[in-house]
């Protein structure tokens, strides 16, 4: 088999076992890898109804054909889990040379089930775990517990995943940090992660995969290299996706103080263009990546030292969204988050909400300790990251994220709690770009920038981006299917325009690594299989129509500032771009999936007869 | 094709994010452009009054913009298309194509 194990290593933590279960060619080709590969493995080994984070949850770190090519962009894997945020599928994508070893030791995909006695670290050496103790590691941030496995392991090629204090307490929106400080952030896998008493995975491997045309994807990895350094990715080699802040402020579309406003007077102090002026270190590029997208940037003031990686999320959820414009706690929030192990856009969120809740009162210095939780204030932003990764005070409601922790205080204060599905909105304010409102609703992990880009129609000329129209649902179902199959194989996001034809090359790619025959047709089906699966994850979990919605501050409050004053979107217009949407993927006008469009894609053979909620 | 006389037509204001901005030391440039415009002649009226931006948002023929940008006008529309028209006032902002994040 070339391309491909074949297999899956999996792993039980609460009696020490591991055995190897074997994957069908044809589920490989129907779910590719990444993303789709590990949506079938959890549909298949999670157990419907189970507690997220309870010893029968599944964690996957999945592999795919393009890891080990050395091609552009490829060393990336998926993390999937049911989400203790959503309660629904939770996915993630992280971008290291971890997902090469994964490859090398665990297959095409490891997966953790059951929960240690006591702390562990999970060493996986040319496919054999060890169960380590790591009473030692507790406490320790994500880089120092990453430091500290490296030494004790003794060799600098194992690569480490690890968890910091917020994985370790369960905060739900924790992250798994990996190889040098790299997140899978989003839904919580931390949390899952830290209910197993994991803090740390090990993988050292020796089992590469050769390609079937070695050749022919060294010279086709020279041309998409050389492609990837052109103007398709200009913007995120020379500023990164920081850029954003300026563009979006003056488009109106920059979620600002808790989603209160879509402009930020002080958006030129935290725009890309001053970091870049002001806090670049360097750039610095993902495993195997020519783009080089990630600024590494540090403080300037006097203040205690900090640096790391700032993209746009972190910069939106951490700067505008608590209304703080000074770039030097910016950087040092981020920092915070990525040692506690926190994702930033949940944890800046649901501070956000917080400061809300302060300012109208809800919440009191008595409930912060003593602090001055207002919109703008830095300080208070960093103390309250950290109460919430150590889980005191304050932080421990907040660390139940904006949805739970809005049903606990109540007061109305649900309504300012910005989330879908339990999962924090990124930086993309609905009401100014309303294909992207319609893709934050639908999407099966919550309100998610990465499986949807419907925010690409309404920065373009394909649509106004204001008005809403019949062709929202096409739009949004099609860009979730590209990212379905760009999140499977696995590509870069940021090489999405480097491709002449994305389809037509990645099917030729996908037979070159494979020796199996693929066709753009067939890759796009797959996208649209893939989150249909998704979807039936969820619906087996119990999504109901009411859960594709958006938050009723987006709802019912217009935007009040910019070039977009006046803007709303109403609870009707959702429903109908929702209604073309589910019109678009064949699904029912309650968003069930029939089982001839199950047919169609070929899924009857994965879903027992009891799942097919939907009309035969 | 003939250069724009730049003592005639309405004054626009081109604003410019990212890479142009830095690029080129400036946030803004002023125009001087007819009422309805090609989109090639606000190409070449954007390269006289701010020649950094030549081969870099613009192409070096000056026939279009680069194909990684865009042009948007007053901050609400998109434009596409060879014709143009603009109002005393307006802002046309010059933007990356790419905005993921």
């Amino acid at each position: 088999m070339y391309g491909y194990h074949g297999k899956v290593l999996i792993v039980n933590l609460t009696d020490q076992s591991y055995r190897w279960d074997t994957v069908a060619e044809s589920a490989l080709r129907s779910f590719i890898g990444g993303i789709g590969l590990g949506t079938y493995l959890l549909y298949k080994y999670c157990p419907p109804g189970v507690d997220p984070l309870s010893p029968d949850n599944p964690l996957l770190f999945v592999g795919s054909p393009l890891v080990g090519t050395r091609l552009t962009t490829s060393s990336k894997f998926a993390v999937l889990t049911k989400s203790p945020q959503t309660g629904f599928i939770g996915d993630s994508l992280s971008s290291s040379f971890l997902a090469t070893e994964l490859k090398k030791t665990c297959g095409d995909a490891l997966i953790i089930l059951g929960c240690a006695a006591t702390p562990t670290l999970l060493y996986i050496e040319d496919g054999h775990p060890q169960f380590l103790d790591a009473t030692e590691f507790m406490g320790l941030s994500t880089s120092e517990a990453e430091r500290a496995v490296k030494e004790k392991m003794g060799d600098p090629r194992v690569r480490v995943a690890s968890i910091g204090p917020a994985g370790e307490l369960l905060v739900k929106f924790a992250s798994i940090a990996n190889d040098g400080g790299r997140q899978a952030g989003r839904c919580g896998p931390g949390a899952v992660m830290g209910s197993k008493n994991l803090k740390a995975l090990a993988l050292r491997g020796y089992k590469e995969v050769d390609p079937a045309e070695p050749e022919a994807i060294r010279e086709y990895g020279r041309d998409l290299s050389r492609r990837s350094l052109g103007a398709a990715t200009e913007k995120y080699r020379d500023l990164g996706t920081m850029a954003n802040v300026s563009v979006f402020n003056r488009l109106g579309a920059l979620p600002t103080r808790n989603f209160q406003q879509s402009t930020f007077e002080g958006a030129e102090q935290v725009s890309g263009e001053q970091f870049h002026q002001k806090h670049l270190v360097k750039n610095a590029h993902c495993a195997n990546c020519t783009i080089g997208c990630e600024k590494i940037l540090a403080t300037s003031d006097g203040g205690e030292k900090a640096s790391g990686r700032v993209e746009y999320e972190s910069l939106f959820a951490l700067g505008p969204l608590c209304g703080v414009a000074d770039p030097n706690m910016v950087i040092r929030a981020a920092s915070l988050c990525d040692e506690l192990g926190m994702d930033t856009i949940s944890a800046g969120a649901t501070v956000a909400w917080a400061m809300e809740c302060f300012e109208k009162g809800l919440l009191t210095p008595e409930d912060t300790g003593g602090i001055d939780l207002r919109f703008g204030n830095a300080e208070a932003l960093l103390a309250v990251l950290d109460h919430i990764g150590h889980r005191r005070g304050i932080g421990n409601l907040l660390a139940e994220g904006s949805r739970r922790a809005a049903a606990q205080l109540g007061q109305g204060s649900e309504a300012w709690a910005m989330h879908v599905k339990g999962l924090e909105l990124p930086g993309y304010e609905p009401r100014s770009l309303k294909t992207m409102a319609l893709g934050l609703a639908v999407s099966p992990r919550g309100a998610c920038h990465n499986r949807s880009s419907a925010y690409e129609a309404d920065f373009s000329t394909q649509v106004d981006r204001l008005k809403v129209d019949e062709t929202r649902g096409r739009i949004a179902a099609e860009k979730e299917d590209f990212e379905a199959v760009l999140d499977s194989l696995i590509w870069c996001k940021f090489l999405r325009k480097a491709f002449n034809d994305f389809y037509q090359e990645s099917a030729q790619v996908y037979q070159m690594i494979t020796g199996w025959e693929m066709t753009p047709e067939e890759l796009k089906r797959a996208g649209d299989r893939i989150n249909t699966l998704k979807k039936l994850f969820n619906v087996r979990e119990g999504w109901i129509r009411a859960d594709d919605t958006l938050p009723p501050r987006v709802l019912h409050e217009k935007l009040p500032t910019g070039v977009v004053a006046g803007v709303g979107l109403t609870k009707e217009e959702l429903d109908y771009m929702i209604a073309r949407y589910y019109q678009a993927r064949g699904w029912t006008g309650d968003g069930l999936i029939p089982e001839s469009k199950l047919a169609e894609l070929g899924l009857l053979e994965y879903v027992p007869s009891r799942e097919r909620v939907g009309p035969t | 094709m003939p250069m724009l006389e730049p003592t005639t037509g309405i004054k626009i204001r081109v604003e410019l994010f990212g890479l142009p901005r830095l690029r080129s030391g400036r946030r803004e440039v002023e125009l001087l452009l007819p009422t309805e415009v090609s989109r090639q002649e606000v190409v070449r009226a954007l390269a006289e009054a701010c020649p950094a931006l030549v081969g870099q948002a613009l192409r070096e023929d000056l026939s279009d913009l680069q194909d990684g940008y865009l042009f948007n006008h007053n901050g609400t529309t998109f434009l596409s298309g060879d014709r143009l028209s603009f109002q005393a006032g307006d802002a046309l902002l010059l933007l990356s194509n790419q905005a993921g994040g």
